[in-house]
């Protein structure tokens, strides 16, 4: 109950927060509960009649290739949040591990780990991509998408939590716990940790953004699952059969429109959380 | 045998600097300082100093916090360096410590009980819960405080003066036999200061635990200590048992210490009495000491050291870049993508033929499948280095760098100007925004712009593409220019080519608009709470001018680091806002070349992007000093 009451305040505290959760939260019920209402084998080509505007009976129209647009996407959404998180999950992880290490242990590793992370973040991330995915390109999969776009998204995490660790280590609430006997494993886990939640978890909406940003960026390239209709590879297909200049609006508008759902929803995340982690930015309680 | 702690000549140098335009400079903290705590009887001692005469700095390394640089900290005649794991927890339970800021020392994570359940369970003082529960009571009853209104409560929900006692009931809890107690009522209420000191004293008689009080209060040090050292600049000026030194100080700056105690008498002369830093310095002090000073003034001269540093680091990413065009594809899947399409064209005869069987000649040469791998590699290198891209597989005579070298003017003038239009846009509504003054309109417009910065701006360019070029027909659809024009420097040339970017750039501004705006908003929202804008508007400057003058400049600066931090991204957007518009720059070129597996293109432009964006950024470290007169004077953590 008192974690509840916590929840509540943070919203009111942060409507950002909340608009966000429910901006996303909507587009995760969308992917949950769609196919229990539509039928998803409608997103295979062929399954309707080609170009058809929205409708009734086909809410957001069919493509080129006779794809119902509201099947695809009720396939898709999934696909692209699956990208998302895993990468996002992955890349904190790797990050998160990285950074405190690095801030806290210090030295050559840290001179190391410093010198990596400020080299690769000078390198455009999704030229890497390119490189990586134009290689293997008949092989990507979703979830070969994820692991390569996981490979670089671990940079921002690991800078964002080192600096974290580096200005809590100088706390005087560090010192009690070398004094009060802790060790350096125990510094981590019981007095550092629990303070980085807030920052971790925005950390976490903004690292699930730049992947699926990352994806749809490659996929809008043309470098994306071919098998896969995520909505990176729907945008894809729009381009190539010039849906624009053929007045197929809903073609690529609806991808669009749960890609600003998404990428809008996750920004209020991050900043609302941002917010509740610096307390400078916070009214007193 | 030897004393429980001893410092023997310890000193402590900090070394800073090391930007571009400053050279390493060096403070010392502390110089030559000796002190010996004996085991055989509770001693009390006061180290007093004004700020910055190295006091802290004792306090940390007789804590084994910090290492002095010179001299050791012995504990039982073991440096604190050479300490075991055994002996440093003997030493945590013989040495503790009381802070000065009674709010820091608590993790905010957790109740106040953490600070006192954690050393009971470490260092094995109670067996059972009971145990330590009616351990921690007896503590807290001995300084004073009543468990049932301490226990179970956050740090901000109690009183300094409460906060500072459970420390003290902290250490009382562990029964040290030394406590460094730094400033420890420098922060809490003075009606509270006699209470605290009470309790420090009480330690000290009672339950035998020695003392090195740290202060710059000589009041408080006279009415606790037996002895006194007195620290100016990093030295001892002074020291004995306290009631000599007070009563007779020998060193002049003891002195002016002692004479500006404030003192209720009227008449008594601490308020016309004038720091004589003069005498001071005169007064058995080297002349090292005015060098020392002299030294860390910043000397404003290039700093060849760092910058061999940031080129060797420029370095090391072209030739990371070149690494990951040579080893991405022969790690993907073994096979080398090049040698299969070059397989291809050769197989399939056509009016190049002859052109294309050279080319498979010369990259045998180089990469054939009989040379070692480290042979391929540094050929690949040494290519790499000097510029020498190759033939694209896709149009075979036209060769990669020219095809590059066409499409850089079309890609950087497009850039050049939607991101600063966007910065310039951005910054200046965001700073707007977080203006109470500002136009309500102004507030209800950022919104929007915020909203926008989260969607790709390729994303914003189909939609504008379809309002204004589809919808609206006031601009054209694709393209750098038409396609009956003539690429000559004519100004109606020029205006088509103007006419044809608008869309492209609307797309990237319209997306970066909103970005900028919201760092800077940020930026300013902690700018307008810190102390020198509080200050400014005491001083009663007029709204705009503290706006312009003290907001925006501080804000600015870091808006300005984003800006090189985020070239990487902002060139990933460009590159496919132009393939939505077929605008025939970089990412076009890219987009053909995957297209039709050109590899040699697109390792071409893989290289060229990573090079130039690091050339950027190498550029923007070099001329960021110039920018904010702070950097340089930081220090390397």
């Amino acid at each position: 109950m008192h974690r509840l009451n916590q929840v509540v305040f943070y919203i009111r505290e942060s409507p950002a927060l909340g608009v966000g959760f429910l901006m996303v939260g909507a587009v995760l019920l969308f992917g949950l509960l769609g196919p229990l209402f539509v039928d998803t084998s409608l997103a295979q080509p062929l399954s309707s009649t080609p170009r058809l505007s929205p409708s009734w009976e086909h809410l957001f129209g069919t493509d080129d290739s006779g794809r119902d647009l509201l099947a695809v996407m009720v396939v898709g959404v999934p696909l692209t949040l699956r990208i998302g998180l895993l990468a996002g999950a992955i890349g904190l992880g790797l990050g998160t591990f990285l950074g405190f290490t690095s801030g806290y242990i210090g030295g050559k590793f840290d001179g190391l780990i410093r010198a990596l992370v400020d080299t690769l973040l000078t390198v455009p991330p999704l030229v890497v991509l390119v490189s990586i995915a134009s290689t293997i390109r008949e092989e990507i999969s979703v979830n070969i998408m994820a692991l390569v776009v996981a490979s670089l998204a671990w940079m921002w995490p690991a800078r964002v939590i080192r600096s974290q660790v580096l200005s809590m280590r100088e706390r005087a609430y560090v010192q009690m716990a070398k004094l009060n006997g802790l060790n350096t494993t125990e510094i981590i886990w019981k007095e550092l940790f629990p303070n980085l939640l807030p920052y971790l978890a925005a950390n976490f909406a903004n690292a699930v953004n730049w992947a699926i940003l990352a994806s749809i960026g490659l996929e809008a390239l043309g470098l994306g699952p071919q098998n896969d209709p995520t909505i990176g590879m729907t945008i894809y297909w729009a381009i190539t059969f010039s849906a624009l200049i053929r007045g197929m609006w809903w073609w690529w508008a609806i991808p669009i429109f749960f890609i600003g759902l998404i990428f809008i929803g996750l920004l209020m995340i991050a900043v609302g959380l941002d917010k509740l982690a610096n307390p400078k930015g916070r009214k007193a309680v | 045998m030897p004393s429980l702690l001893e410092a023997r000549h310890i000193r402590k140098i900090y070394s800073g600097g090391g930007g571009l335009f400053t050279s390493e400079s060096e403070t010392v903290a502390v110089d030559d300082f000796s002190l010996e705590i004996n085991d055989d009887r509770p001693s009390f001692i006061t180290i007093a100093g004004e700020s910055g005469s190295g006091k802290t700095t004792i306090a940390r390394m007789m804590q084994g916090v910090i290492s002095p640089s010179s001299g050791e900290v012995l504990y039982k005649g073991m440096t604190l360096e050479g300490l075991s794991a055994v002996e440093v927890k003997s030493f945590r339970r013989d040495v503790q410590a009381i802070f000065q800021d009674p709010f820091e020392v608590y993790n905010p994570f957790y109740k106040v009980d953490h600070i006192l359940t954690t050393p009971i369970k470490k260092f094995g003082l109670a067996e059972s819960l009971d145990h330590a529960r009616s351990q921690i009571e007896i503590a807290l009853e001995t300084v004073g405080l009543n468990p049932d209104e301490t226990l179970g409560r956050y740090p901000h929900q109690l009183s300094g003066g409460q906060r500072q006692r459970i420390t003290i009931a902290r250490a009382l809890l562990l029964k040290p036999k030394l406590i460094v107690a730094d400033e420890p009522v420098s922060m809490v209420d003075a009606s509270l200061r006699a209470s605290i000191l009470a309790n420090m004293y009480k330690l000290y008689s009672e339950f035998n635990i020695s003392f090195i009080y740290i202060t710059h209060d000589l009041t408080t040090a006279y009415q606790v200590s037996e002895d006194i050292v007195v620290l100016y600049r990093g030295k001892v000026a002074e020291s004995g048992p306290v009631e000599e030194v007070i009563k007779s100080p020998k060193h002049p700056y003891t002195q002016q210490l002692i004479s500006s105690i404030p003192l209720p008498k009227p008449g008594s002369k601490w308020l016309e009495q004038e720091i004589k830093e003069n005498d001071v310095d005169n007064y058995d002090i080297d002349s090292e000491d005015s060098e020392d000073l002299a030294s860390q003034t910043t000397k404003r001269h290039a700093n060849w050291n760092y910058i061999i540093k940031r080129l060797s680091l420029f370095l090391a990413v072209i030739i990371s870049a070149a690494s990951l065009n040579f080893f991405v594809p022969r790690l993907g899947s073994g096979r080398d993508p090049i040698r299969e399409k070059l397989g291809q064209l050769a197989a399939s005869g056509g009016l190049r033929q002859d052109g294309i069987e050279a080319m498979v000649k010369a990259y045998q040469e180089k990469f054939g499948l009989d040379k070692p791998l480290y042979i391929q590699y540094l050929n690949f290198l040494g290519d790499t280095l000097s510029f020498d891209l190759g033939y694209s597989l896709a149009n075979y005579p036209a060769r990669v760098g020219q095809m590059i070298g066409n499409a850089i003017p079309w890609t950087i003038g497009l850039m050049l100007v939607s991101v600063l239009i966007g910065f310039a846009l951005g910054t200046l509504i965001g700073a707007l925004s977080a203006w109470p003054n500002a136009p309500p309109i102004i507030r209800k417009l950022a919104i929007p712009f915020m909203a926008q910065s989260a969607i790709p701006p390729y994303l914003l360019g189909l939609i504008v593409l379809y309002v204004l070029g589809l919808k609206l027909e006031l601009f054209p659809l694709s393209g750098g220019y038409s396609p009956g024009m003539l690429a000559t420097p004519s100004i109606e040339f020029y205006l088509d080519v103007l006419h044809h970017s608008v869309l492209p750039a609307l797309a990237i501004v319209l997306q970066a608009v909103g970005f900028w705006a919201l760092g800077m908003r940020g930026m300013m929202i902690t700018a307008s709470g810190e102390d020198f804008v509080t200050l400014a508007e005491a001083n009663g400057l007029r709204n705009r001018t503290i706006f312009f003058r003290y907001g925006l400049r501080n804000a600015l600066l870091p808006q300005f680091t984003a800006l090189g931090l985020s070239l990487a991204n902002v060139v990933a957007g460009q590159v496919i806002v132009e393939v939505i518009f077929a605008y025939p720059g970089i990412g076009t070129v890219l987009f053909q070349a995957i297209q039709a597996s050109d590899y040699t293109v697109i390792n071409g432009v893989v290289l060229f992007l990573i090079l130039s964006i690091g050339l950027v950024t190498m550029l923007m470290d070099f001329l960021y000093p110039l920018l904010d007169p702070r950097i340089s004077q930081q220090r390397d953590e």
